[in-house]
């Protein structure tokens, strides 16, 4: 996990960060660029995947359990 | 343009993403969702399989919820999931000298239903969001109760926001016909469990967005299958695995944003390592390709492995029995 933690911090100080003005973050209204879209649906295949796999977590907190897994 | 017009626009101009970001903090509208899904397991393939019981699990699971503003700076969140499934579940494996392991299936005739409802008030002030939830999911012999708190901050050019949360959950089980399956506890049992969650996410340029988060997570108590047998040197034994378990996880998720053919890119990434061994990648990628009249397309590939936890492994007889007699597993409500 080191060496990927390493790779971003490298990404985020390059030169793929540049200054966006106020007007220029419309783009980042639209729905589709949310990091859920659809938060139902996400629920939805959290917790399918939740039952299914033996990995849960990631971008969202793990929340209660249930009797699936 | 005289400077005064030029600085007047200019203000106007900083103001708007302002009340955009607070619009996209807190709705300004009553909002109501009703789903219904139906989904089947994929049926184990017939000669993995010892028992001639190859279908699996079918699921019906009805979803609701509702956003609520509550003032200019407060929204409540209410969702309820209503899940009944049916059918059958893998029981334990055997496996002879010299072949690969065959599945064993309980019966067809498990039935159980699932209650989920959990509220969120999301408080905003300026760039501060406080997030505060509790859940409570309830079955026939099993209920979990979980309570959350979040708190989210902007910085200044409000280009960058740091979020942290923690949740903590307890958990108790109760397995049915313990008093026939003497493998599962015939007391009630408990889990605990609490996560932590902190995250990063900046607009990268004006096309990209990136979000990293790091999570861990700890559970302990009571984490077996209750239902779930090993057989060993020739004796099912109950489903016994460690009682604390540790987790972390590292999450980056991307979103690109394409002007010329107006769609959106989600590049999404889970690296997930816990002390059973298990040690997992799960790669998302999405396409949302806007189209005329508000429709969407949304393509989408989701690939996963992990390995397996230390503990699982094939216990294979030494010497081939003179004859192989299975329980009988076809009462209600038997194996989950």
């Amino acid at each position: 996990m080191k060496k990927i933690l390493c790779v971003i911090l490298c990404f985020l100080c390059s030169a793929c960060v540049t200054t966006v003005e106020p007007w220029e973050k419309g783009r980042f209204a639209k729905n589709e660029m949310a990091f859920e879209p659809d938060t139902m649906q996400a629920a939805f295949h959290r917790h399918v995947y939740f039952s299914k796999e033996a990995s849960s977590g990631g971008a969202t907190n793990s929340g209660g359990g249930c009797g699936c897994n | 343009m005289n400077n005064n017009a030029l600085l007047a626009l200019s203000t106007a101009a900083a103001c708007l993403p302002a009340l955009q970001a607070k619009a996209q903090q807190i709705t300004q509208d009553f909002q109501l969702g009703v789903r219904h899904y139906n989904y089947q397991e994929s049926a184990v393939p017939v000669e993995n399989v010892l028992n001639q019981q190859y279908e699996r699990y079918d699921i019906e699971v009805n979803q609701f919820r509702l956003v609520a503003p509550l003032g200019d700076n407060t929204q409540l969140n209410v969702d309820f999931q209503h899940e009944k499934m049916s059918g059958a579940s893998p029981w334990y494996t055997f496996q002879l000298p010299g072949e690969a392991p065959k599945q064993v299936m309980s019966g067809a005739s498990i039935e159980d239903t699932r209650r989920d409802l959990s509220a969120s008030l999301k408080i905003a002030l300026d760039r501060d969001v406080l997030t505060l939830g509790a859940a409570r999911s309830s079955e026939d012999d099993y209920e979990s109760q979980s309570f959350s708190v979040g708190y989210a901050k902007e910085s200044d050019d409000r280009l960058t926001t740091w979020a942290f949360s923690a949740d903590v959950s307890n958990d108790d089980i109760n397995p049915v016909d313990a008093e026939i399956y003497r493998t599962r506890p015939a007391s009630e049992q408990s889990k605990h469990s609490n996560s932590y969650l902190a995250s990063y996410a900046r607009i990268m340029n004006k096309h990209w967005l990136l979000k990293i988060a790091l999570g861990l997570s700890r559970k302990s108590g009571y984490l077996s299958d209750p239902y779930k047998q090993v057989f060993v040197e020739g004796a099912l034994i109950g489903d016994a695995r460690p009682d604390k378990r540790i987790s972390r996880t590292l999450a980056v998720q991307n979103r690109y944003f394409f002007d010329d053919v107006n769609a959106a890119l989600h590049v999404d990434y889970r690296f997930y390592d816990d002390d059973w061994d298990i040690r997992s990648n799960t790669l998302d990628l999405a396409w949302y390709q806007n189209w005329d009249f508000g429709i969407q397309i949304v393509p989408s590939v989701r690939l996963y492995e992990q390995s397996a936890a230390f503990f699982m492994k094939p216990s294979t007889l030494k010497s081939e029995p003179t004859e192989i007699t299975l329980p009988t597993i076809d009462c209600q409500n038997t194996v989950q």
